[in-house]
């Protein structure tokens, strides 16, 4: 599904990522952790496409095509949705216009018919549940005045709604609650298959109890350096982030 | 070319209703009149020299040679008073000026409750005229409002008594038709005695095909713990010319949610001043101004702060497209005596072109020690990581810049109080931003 080789990306001229090689097949998830300035909220921007970043070396493959040339929006209409680490306030535009345009531009990429807004409303409520969100929310401006769980549930909504094939989470569990992170986690659950990928950007292990990963991938300077199970994540957060980055190094001299 | 040639920078007074002040029968309402007609004469006519207009060029309005609208044009009129269904059954209509009975539809209302035109108000309710009439105007050697006070020959009167709500919004609408170089200048009286509640409409439309001037003049006196919510819509035709004057006055604990949208125009000047006399008092006086192609809007502000523990609530933004300009001169005034005042001031500008011009300049002036005033002001282009928010969740580039132009807008329009009102808005900002767009 996502193939990344020797992918160098760099912002303001400062390089990043320094050379990730990591494939996510369908079904899969995958754990990207690392310790803060590693770049892993990088390189789930870098796949979305986000502008400010720029790739100066290596591939990113979807389903096979090189999108390396595609705007954000054109990559999200693919299948590639990216839950951020910090959602964006976007007074004036209720949660609900936004989630019909979006789920409407996607739907016309694969030319299918447009909802309309009564049906519209209908999907969005079983979508709801998922995430224990109050139908409320709807007419609410996007995360305009949101707390920090609300911004995060709502992230899953949205995934929920708009339903990718590949699902990038940036430190989506980062500043919940345990409550909080157990009903984002548990939605996340609902929402995965073995039709879809996921890319699960975390600093911490404990969003690994609930969601259980395939892969766990250990970021440091841009590069993974050390990959493995879900036993890895145990032992990150038994050992620590220098402990192994340190034993990485050890074995690499 | 024209034989006729005309100083510039001075208006022809004398086309005017040919150089006569138009008669109100009142003896202290035409004595009022016939003063500002005097001093008109001693008023030059603004340029861009004085400080209060130095980003906004009339001087095509002083080339006009304007004459007021007459009875002839106003029969030609009609308006559907249900266009807003909530006051279908309390709405005056104004035509180049002057009262249209025909479509005016006012019928069930409280007892007590006045909503009339200003001519038939003198008749009737004299007294509370004479008592009311240009008591808040604090406007001094002002050119246009000097203007209005000599030129009017009608407008709104809204008497609320004490202790009244009164439900539905009264719609004033002011349409203006007709031939080139109409003139009009409404002139409202608004008052509202203590603990009264009530919602008030002004729109004004016009033609886009006609160069029009609009002179208007509101002036609202607010007695204790009245509330008021108040809508300007200026929706004037693209050619017009449109100069408004709002003034409020507010009594102990009276509360003012005025909202002024302003959509038309080929110039716009808006000066709205709210005067705190009493204390407790709260003022709202929110705007959103949409210009585009070579439209300019120039709003000056007062909040004026006289006694202490009031606070007031500013929220401006403006989006300007093509050549426009947008100005806005906010000044906030806390008196010596204004202690506990809290004010907040916030001017957002959107520029989506590279021509448009946008120049704003809070000013607050502070005479007291122990106040809370905030104010801000910000001009910029879309938000870089909202864009990318809206296009990771699968929207293009056009349908991305659309709905956070329209996001944008309707921070002011959500807080409007009439339901068809907002719709309607909601509507004319969507056109806005796709117009705007596909340029």
């Amino acid at each position: 599904m996502l193939k990344i080789v020797n992918l160098h990306a760099e912002v303001d001229g400062t390089e990043i990522l320094k050379g990730i090689n990591l494939e996510i097949k369908a079904g899969e998830v995958h754990a990207v952790m690392g310790p803060n300035g590693s770049g892993k909220s990088t390189l789930s921007k870098v796949i979305a496409g986000h502008p400010a970043y720029e790739v100066t070396k290596g591939e990113i493959y979807f389903e096979g095509k090189n999108i390396e040339e595609l705007a954000a929006d054109e990559r999200a209409r693919l299948g590639i949705f990216l839950a951020f680490q910090y959602p964006v306030e976007i007074p004036g535009v209720s949660n609900s216009m936004l989630m019909r345009q979006a789920y409407n531009s996607i739907r016309r990429e694969h030319g299918e018919e447009e909802m309309d807004p009564l049906e519209f409303d209908d999907y969005v409520h079983q979508k709801l549940d998922i995430v224990e969100m109050d139908p409320k929310f709807l007419d609410r401006s996007v995360n305009d005045g949101f707390s920090g769980g609300e911004k995060k549930r709502n992230e899953i909504l949205q995934l929920a709604v708009l339903n990718p094939k590949l699902a990038l989470l940036d430190e989506t569990d980062s500043g919940l609650d345990i409550d909080a992170l157990k009903i984002v986690s548990e939605g996340i659950n609902k929402i995965k298959d073995s039709s879809k990928g996921v890319l699960l950007v975390t600093h911490y292990q404990r969003i690994l109890n609930y969601i259980t990963p395939d892969y766990v991938h250990v970021l440091k300077d841009g590069r993974i350096v050390k990959s493995g199970g879900k036993e890895l994540a145990l032992q990150l957060e038994a050992d620590g982030y220098d402990n192994i980055i340190e034993s990485v190094n050890g074995e690499a001299k | 070319m024209s034989s006729v040639t005309a100083q510039e920078t001075t208006f022809n007074l004398d086309t005017l209703n040919a150089g006569k002040v138009p008669v109100m029968n009142l003896r202290t309402v035409d004595a009022i009149k016939s003063e500002a007609s005097v001093a008109l004469k001693g008023v030059p006519f603004p340029t861009t020299r004085d400080e209060e207009w130095k980003f906004t060029n009339i001087k095509p309005i002083a080339r006009g040679a304007f004459v007021q609208g007459n009875l002839q044009s106003l029969k030609a009129v009609s308006y559907d008073t249900a266009t807003v269904p909530e006051a279908k059954d309390s709405t005056l209509v104004f035509v180049n000026g002057l009262y249209n009975s025909d479509s005016s539809n006012v019928k069930d209302l409280p007892e007590g409750v006045i909503v009339t035109n200003f001519k038939d108000a003198v008749e009737k309710h004299s007294a509370l005229v004479e008592v009311s009439f240009n008591k808040a105007n604090n406007f001094e050697d002002d050119y246009f409002t000097l203007l209005n006070t000599a030129q009017f020959e009608d407008g709104a009167f809204i008497y609320i008594p004490k202790d009244t709500k009164f439900e539905r919004p009264i719609h004033l609408v002011y349409i203006t038709k007709g031939q080139e170089n109409t003139a009009s200048f409404p002139r409202n009286l608004i008052v509202a005695e203590r603990h009264s509640e009530f919602t008030v409409v002004e729109e004004y439309i016009g033609d886009d095909d006609a160069a029009y001037l609009t002179t208007s003049f509101t002036e609202i006196l607010l007695g204790e713990s009245s509330h008021m919510s108040h809508v300007r819509l200026q929706k004037d035709g693209l050619k017009a010319y449109h100069i408004n004057r709002l003034v409020s006055q507010l009594q102990r604990d009276a509360d003012l949610q005025s909202y002024t949208v302003s959509l038309g125009a080929e110039i716009f000047r808006n000066d709205v001043r709210a005067v705190m006399q009493g204390e407790g008092s709260h003022a709202t006086l929110d705007g959103l101004v949409l210009v585009n192609n070579n439209q300019l809007s120039d709003t000056h502000s007062i909040m004026d702060h006289q006694v202490p523990n009031c606070t007031s609530h500013q929220l401006h933004k403006t989006i300007v497209d093509g050549k426009s300009t947008s100005v806005f001169n906010g000044k906030i005034f806390v008196r010596k005596d204004a202690q506990k005042t809290d004010a907040f001031q916030e001017n957002h500008n959107l520029q989506l072109s590279r021509d448009g011009m946008v120049y704003t300049k809070p000013q607050l002036e502070i005479f007291a020690d122990d106040v809370k005033c905030s104010h801000g002001a910000t001009v910029g282009q879309l938000d870089d990581e909202q864009e990318f928010y809206l296009k990771s969740r699968g929207l293009d580039d056009k349908s991305t810049k659309e709905i956070l132009t329209f996001g944008f807008a309707t921070e002011v329009i959500e807080s409007l109080p009439v339901n068809s009102i907002k719709e309607d808005l909601r509507k004319a900002v969507e056109v806005y931003t796709t117009r705007g767009l596909s340029n």
